[in-house]
């Protein structure tokens, strides 16, 4: 667009003008030149000839030697036809004989003497003309004459004037032609250019530019409309992302900005856009942020600044994005808190240019996760004090005051149809008390909610028709929440909160009381049903207990009484077979003898139904007992008694367990006692105490090579008076391994039995979970 | 040996006569000639420590060697008897040997916390009941020199 503003359409006038005058002008000129030539062609002729009729007459004169008439001669023929201007006359020698004519200068451009033929045209258009002058073959001389040409110029100035009008004329019709020529040519171009610019100027792109031409202007129309096709598809593309750009800008929830920065300094920039929902949530336009770069920054919270900065210094140093977590002021002075997540954008040399910003309002998610962090931790707190009405119920009330911001908060529950009862009030010394009842009908808001079970919020309970206006005054309490306590479909009772201004409860505070309202609910009944149920364990143990008391002296009073004739059955067998045995015959002495042995193992079972009943009844102690060490004890004692029994005992040491130490004797004493007892006659009798571990369970096992069992009988070996033996074959009560099993059984631990009639017997048992000395996981012990 | 178990008495306190006469017999066999006073229930036996009652002309300087003393009693039992013979002046330095046929824990536990000196569980295999009782007047009637009041 720039250069001298010749447009397509002069500049194809002017070529086809230019060719056309250049033609005309050549075409003129030549012919032009061709008639001087010719003219100058006859005049020299016609020159030469009246030189030669001259020259032959001067030579007669010269002959003569007359120069007068000479002279005369020239004359004449200077006013001839082709009139000499001048005329010279020299010698053969070269010497000037005569000189004619006024104009005699001419001479002077002519060699001192001539010597050939020749002429020469003068630019004033005269002729200049040698020519020599002989006799036969004699040269006489030379005659050198100026003459003028009056026809040449005459006939020059005809031509000319005849030629321009001409060439004028042409010149003109050739313009003219030239701009009827062009114009079908630079037409369609032209009208293309204006269609161009106007789509330009539009940004119409749906246009199209028509023509009828076929030729290379036509493939320059269908080009342009190619790129025009292209042009609004592309076109269309942009629109749309542009259209789906804005409406994800003006429609989503954060406020998204970009900050161009200066210098680098990511906290100082112009505002290059935000959002329009930063006056929704802040309410400030979009245009405040524009005009004062730094008010954004301004409007965090003084204590989250260095936060941010720091937050902010580390994304740029890592080049990751940020998320920044600040309180921001409002319009109405309230403070906000965002989640900011920031992304910071660098041109090709890695210099920081802007940071593009989505930041959302998580006030109200904030509050809530809080609330709900309480209500999580309020869980914990209920299940602990569910026992304690006195604790449970002001913790209830407490936490909903907490929650949604309360002056006052007040529990109640339904004690009967038409009755409610206060049971906790927490907060600000008002007129409620806890204890207090109030009947469904006009228990103003929270009997309507009891009898409804509907939450109620109430912006200021004086404007409340269900409330009683002087009441309500009374208690100086405006703004009230209520929320019914249902459970099971049935109301429970109700939570209310109150404030002491009119600032309304919101919805959240009303969801998140539900929420605690629900929770108090499960609790209370919980409660309830602890209470009934505590009530009944009581009873229980009462019973339990009185029932154990007379066990204890049923049990002393067989200790000591039952005793008492098996003693005298003895004694007095005893002094008989001492004092009167010589009066006595054998039999009567075997008799007697037998009596002794009956009192004694009847005496052995009181023992061991006594030390049964102790292992059943008595108190666990718990406490760490090395059984191997019990298990060695045990033998050695028995060595003691039997010093010359060939027993060989094997003790695994380390067998480190929980138990009761007294009952874990017992244990170990009827276990290696058994063992002992049913190797009677095994040379050596072997007896060993040890332990497998099974399923992640510890076994432990006294296995021995004594007389064994018949695995049939295998369950009834436990089982108190269940002998496998005769009294003759072993003594025994068959009370030790019923004693065995109550010991384990009280340890939560299994026992049993393996083994063959004379191949010995292995006794397996565990202690259960407890008992185990932490070494078996409590999940598989307990599986 | 002979001389040194005469002279002092001994106190059983025994209700049931036949431990009463195997007791005694069970003495006499092991050779212990001491006087044998026997209280049948609680009641008689503190009469004779205190010298009341049916004994109210008694001595009271005279007081047992020692005192053989079964726990289940009629009236007051022995526990009680135990714990009013460690009140007085008079019998808190008497040696009690607490002769009973209870094995409860209980009963060994509280009669050393009453002051018992001994306890002995009735056997009722005579002849381990025998040694008991010689291994006891050894014990308390030789060996051990009883402080007088």
């Amino acid at each position: 667009m720039s250069g001298p503003r010749l447009g397509l359409r002069g500049r194809l006038a002017g070529a086809i003008f230019g060719a056309s005058a250049f033609v005309v002008l050549v075409g003129g000129g030549a012919i032009v030149a061709y008639e001087a030539g010719e003219i100058r062609g006859e005049a020299l002729e016609a020159a030469r000839d009246r030189i030669a009729v001259l020259a032959e007459d001067i030579q007669r004169v010269l002959v003569a030697g007359d120069v007068e008439a000479a002279a005369y001669l020239v004359r004449a023929l200077g006013r001839a036809p082709l009139p000499m201007e001048a005329l010279r006359l020299y010698g053969s020698d070269g010497e000037p004989v005569l000189a004619l004519g006024p104009r005699s200068g001419a001479a002077e451009a002519l060699p001192p003497a001539p010597r050939a033929r020749l002429h020469r045209w003068l630019p004033d258009g005269r002729l200049l003309l040698v020519e020599p002058v002989a006799a036969g073959s004699r040269r006489l001389g030379w005659v050198v004459a100026e003459v003028s040409v009056p026809r040449l110029r005459q006939h020059l100035s005809t031509y000319l004037g005849l030629a321009l009008p001409a060439v004028a004329l042409l010149l003109a019709l050739s313009l003219a032609l030239a701009w009827a020529l062009q114009r079908p040519l630079s037409a369609p171009l032209l009208a293309l250019a204006a269609a161009v610019r106007e789509i330009g100027g539009s940004r119409d792109f749906s246009r199209r530019v028509r023509t009828k031409l076929r030729d290379e202007v036509g493939e320059l129309y269908a080009g342009v409309n190619r790129m025009l096709d292209e042009l609004e598809a592309a076109h269309r593309a942009l629109a749309g992302r542009e259209a789906l750009q804005r409406a994800v800008l003006d429609n989503v929830e954060e406020i998204v900005y970009r900050v161009r920065l200066e210098a680098g300094d990511p906290f100082g920039g112009r505002v290059e856009f935000v959002n329009a929902r930063v006056e929704d949530v802040l309410g400030l336009p979009p245009a405040r942020f524009y005009e004062d770069p730094g008010l954004w920054a301004r409007l965090i919270h003084p204590a989250d600044q260095a936060r941010v900065r720091e937050t902010t210094e580390r994304m740029l140093a890592t080049g990751a994005g940020a998320l920044r977590e600040y309180r921001i002021r409002d319009a109405e002075g309230r403070w906000r808190w965002m989640e900011d997540r920031v992304a910071a954008e660098r041109d090709a040399g890695g210099r920081l240019v802007a940071l593009t910003g989505v930041a959302r309002d998580v006030t109200e998610r904030r509050r809530w996760s809080r609330a709900l962090e309480r209500l999580v931790g309020v869980v914990q707190e209920l299940l602990e004090t569910v026992q304690e009405a006195g604790c449970l119920y002001p913790l209830v009330a407490r936490t909903a005051r907490e929650l949604v911001g309360a002056d006052v908060a007040a529990l109640s529950r339904r004690q009967d149809e038409h009755t409610c009862r206060y049971v906790a009030v927490e907060g600000e010394e008002v007129g409620l008390e806890p204890g207090a009842c109030f009947s469904l009908e006009q228990g103003g808001l929270c009997g309507w909610v009891a009898a409804h079970g509907e939450p109620v919020r109430v912006a200021d309970i004086l404007e409340d028709a269900r409330v009683a206006r002087d009441q309500a005054a009374a208690l100086g309490l405006r703004a009230a929440l209520v929320v019914p306590m249902v459970d099971e479909g049935r109301v429970v009772g109700g939570i209310s909160a109150f404030r002491r201004e009119p600032r309304p409860f919101s919805e959240d505070d009303e969801r998140i009381l539900m929420l605690l309202a629900g929770m108090a609910a499960i609790t209370l009944r919980m409660h309830d049903m602890l209470e009934g149920l505590e009530d009944r364990v009581r009873e229980r143990t009462a019973e339990l207990r009185a029932l154990n008391r007379e066990l204890e002296s049923f049990a002393y009073t067989v200790s000591h009484d039952l005793r008492a004739p098996l003693r005298a059955i003895d004694g007095f067998s005893l002094a008989l077979l001492e004092e009167e045995g010589a009066r006595l015959a054998e039999e009567g002495r075997e008799h007697l003898r037998r009596i002794r042995a009956a009192a004694q193992r009847m005496a052995r079972l009181i023992d061991d139904l006594l030390a049964l009943a102790q292992v059943t009844r008595g108190e666990m102690r718990t406490e760490e007992v090395d059984l191997s060490a019990v298990a060695r004890e045990v033998a050695e004692s028995l060595r003691r008694i039997q010093p010359r029994r060939p027993v060989e005992i094997t003790v695994r040491p380390g067998a480190l367990v929980r138990g009761d130490p007294r009952l874990l004797w017992t244990l170990m004493e009827n276990l290696i006692g058994n063992a002992w007892k049913f190797t009677r006659g095994r040379d050596p009798a072997r007896i060993e105490f040890g332990w497998e571990e099974r399923c992640g369970e510890r076994v432990f096992f006294v296995r021995d090579n004594g007389a064994g069992f018949d695995m049939a009988y295998a369950g009834k070996l436990f089982q108190p008076f269940q002998r496998l033996h005769s009294a003759s074959e072993f003594e025994g009560t068959g009370i030790g391994l019923a004693t065995v099993r109550r010991v384990v059984e009280r340890h939560g631990g299994r026992v049993w039995a393996e083994g063959a009639v004379d191949r010995g017997a292995t006794i397996y048992f565990t202690l259960g979970p407890r008992a185990a000395g932490g070494r078996a996981r409590d999940g598989e012990a307990a599986a | 040996m002979k001389d040194g178990l005469r002279g002092k008495t001994i106190l059983l306190v025994e209700d049931n006569p036949d431990d009463e006469a195997l007791t005694l017999r069970a003495l006499r066999k092991n050779r212990i000639a001491n006087e044998v006073v026997v209280a049948h229930d609680g009641v008689e036996a503190l009469d004779y420590l205190f010298c009341q009652g049916r004994y109210a002309g008694r001595d009271p300087h005279e007081q047992p060697q020692v005192v053989l003393l079964d726990l289940k009693l009629p009236k007051i039992d022995g526990l009680e008897v135990l714990k009013r013979m460690r009140a007085e002046d008079r019998t808190r330095r008497v040696p009690v040997v607490v002769l009973t046929s209870s094995s409860e824990d209980r009963d060994v536990v509280d009669s050393y916390n009453f002051g018992a000196n001994s306890y002995v569980r009735k056997p009722v295999d005579f002849e381990q009941f025998m040694e008991a009782v010689r291994q006891l007047g050894m014990y308390w009637l030789l060996l051990n020199e009883v402080p007088q009041a």
